[in-house]
């Protein structure tokens, strides 16, 4: 086995700028969650603004963070033998997916943009999420080889 | 994979929201019209058309025994119309106040697109209001004067004696007016506010005056499609003002109307009608705008419910109270048309057919795949309500790929009975006469001494 301190430091496959855009995109996604159980709770319209405004949000970093990760992913191959865990990799874009297709739910008027599917979609969305972190904390650490083209 | 099976019902939606149904749009042209389900949209559909203006030489197709022409050209978004008594036509030039503020991302991509596509309507000054005086009645104004000025999104005007009232979006202003003037300078002085911004979604507030001449009614349209801008910002919208203008009292005269206008009191019954543009985004074949006789005190829907008792699920906290006393408007005029003009024929000039009877300026469709609206139609009526299938009077306002040569707004007769037609985009005004009258053309129609060749029948009261 070669190089046993390195493995242990690049837990995740290095993307330095995926990972970021990444947190504050998947950090939106919990807002909406939040906001839409306020607006469940309350039928107070101004939540559905601040739940349209996060997904918004979430669904623009998310894209951002998507082709950042893919130009990471093509630049860096050199450094990598192994790429990001495949299911990790997959429940992100599902996730993505999910935002978007939330950012149409919500985009109706009134009280059906949240009730029934908007929050059912945003729990829906925050559980693969967990689901993406925990697949990654469990997945082998790829090995990281400098110079293996 | 169970997050693609939770998406399939999603993908269904849009896949049966978008579908065309065979659904005929004369069904829900009348008193009692068919109501499908709800359908609401994962991307609701947004189908404007987009604005190409006329060309020189085009106009409107009418109806057999009709003719039109072009009444004025090169106005800056003409909205309404208004007949003085001396037959002068005021038209009211007027843009949205354009302050609804971003308030999701909705609100800005919908921005977008429209301003995209249905921009038109030239790109000078409006907002004010030209005189036309075609003292002779013969479609050919002589004098072309701008009346009014530093108005604020200007829509509705009524003239009470020597009292010229404007229902700008936010407030309700007299200005004094006397016989023949051909412009007024005096500022005005405000009767009234009338709820305008910060948000000020419908913004149109159309005016009518009593026929004893006592009392303005004034259409106050609602902030929102439905609700979705906070119940806040309601107060006192969708809904007709009763106002006195001398001691400036006013109540809600009737309520749960979405977006009411063409004001105007039925010859025979006297009764004030209005058409109303009702709710969007719950498909292509719902909710029908229509026509209505309009109740002291009555309740009409919105935005807890539609046609009566149907709830729209949209909307919560509901009001069962309300709901329960919900009238079914009087006429459908289908779904999406957006009727913003009313005026009911008391003259004679019109083919007989017309007599009595109301025309409605369709302003067209956004909401839905296939075109509807675009056009002024014509609903007879009998003993004060309406009866048949309405009937296409001016047409062609489409061009044949869909784009917009012009969209009909207000509507109004002249002092000679002929139709004239506020056309927004396409900057003019249209004026409809019979067309077998060519040779009354030559007839002074300048009033009293004007001897009509052709036996007409007596006014009715």
């Amino acid at each position: 086995m070669a190089a046993p301190e390195r493995f242990a430091a690049s837990r995740y496959w290095e993307r330095p700028f995926y990972r970021p855009l990444r947190a504050l995109a998947t950090s939106c996604v919990i807002g909406a969650l939040a906001t839409d159980a306020a607006y469940t709770l309350t039928a107070n319209y101004i939540w559905v603004d601040f739940s349209d405004w996060l997904l918004f949000d979430a669904a623009a970093l998310g894209v951002l963070a998507l082709i950042v990760g893919l130009v990471e992913l093509v630049a860096r191959r050199r450094h990598s033998i192994l790429g990001p865990p495949a299911i990790s990799a997959v429940l992100d874009i599902v996730i993505l997916a999910l935002v978007i297709v939330n950012n149409l739910v919500h985009s109706d008027d009134g009280w059906t943009s949240v009730v029934p599917f908007g929050i059912a979609l945003s729990g829906l969305t925050a559980l693969v999420l967990i689901l993406s972190e925990w697949s990654q904390r469990t997945t082998r650490a790829p090995v990281y080889v400098e110079g293996v083209a | 994979m169970p997050k693609l099976s939770t998406l399939a019902p999603f993908a269904a939606l849009l896949l049966v929201s978008t579908s065309a149904f065979a659904f005929d749009v004369k069904d829900q042209i009348g008193p009692d019209p068919v109501l499908p389900a709800i359908h609401q949209y994962l991307l609701p559909p947004m189908h404007l058309s987009k604005v190409v203006g006329w060309k020189p030489g085009e106009k409107p197709e009418v109806a057999p025994g009709l003719k039109v022409e072009a009444f004025a050209t090169g106005l800056q978004h003409p909205r309404s119309l208004y007949v003085l008594p001396n037959g002068d036509v005021l038209v009211v030039e007027s843009k949205g106040p354009d302050v609804q503020p971003i308030q999701r991302p909705k609100d800005f991509i919908m921005s977008v697109v429209e301003k995209w596509v249905a921009g038109g309507g030239g790109a000078g000054e409006s907002n004010r209001i030209t005189l036309l005086r075609d003292a002779k009645g013969e479609g050919k104004p002589e004098l072309r004067r701008t009346f009014l000025t530093n108005l604020h999104s200007p829509f509705g005007v009524a003239l009470i004696g020597s009292d010229l009232y404007v229902a700008n979006t936010d407030s309700l202003v007299r200005y004094p007016y006397k016989e023949g003037d051909e412009q007024i300078t005096d500022s005005g002085q405000e009767v009234l506010k009338l709820p305008g911004g910060p948000i000020d979604h419908h913004w149109t507030k159309s005016l009518v005056a009593s026929p004893d001449g006592k009392l303005l009614y004034v259409g106050v349209g609602s902030n929102s499609n439905i609700v979705e801008n906070g119940i806040q910002a309601e107060d006192n919208r969708a809904a007709i003002w009763e106002v006195d203008p001398q001691t400036k009292r006013w109540r809600l005269f009737a309520t749960g109307l979405r977006n009411p206008n063409g004001l105007c009191f039925e010859p025979q019954t006297k009764a004030l009608w209005t058409v109303v543009n009702e709710r969007d985004e719950l498909g292509p074949n719902l909710v029908p705008d229509y026509m209505t006789s309009v109740k002291d005190g009555g309740f009409y829907g919105w935005p807890y419910s539609y046609y009566g008792q149907h709830l729209d699920p949209r909307v919560m906290p509901q009001r069962p109270d309300l709901v329960e006393k919900a009238i079914i408007p009087d006429y459908a005029l289908s779904s999406h048309v957006a009727p913003l003009g009313m005026t009911f024929d008391t003259a004679d000039s019109l083919p007989a057919r017309y007599k009595g009877g109301a025309f409605v300026g369709e302003h067209g469709s956004w909401n839905r795949a296939e075109f509807n609206g675009y056009k002024v139609v014509f609903v007879p009526f009998k003993d004060g309500k309406p009866i048949d299938t309405a009937q296409d009077v001016v047409t062609g306002f489409l061009d044949a790929k869909g784009e917009a040569r012009g969209r009909p707004v207000g509507v109004a007769l002249d002092k000679t009975g002929a139709l004239l037609i506020a056309d927004d985009v396409g900057n003019t005004v249209w004026r409809v006469t019979a067309s077998q009258q060519q040779s009354q053309a030559e007839t002074p129609a300048e009033g009293k001494a004007a001897a009509e060749p052709a036996p007409t029948p007596p006014k009715t009261p």
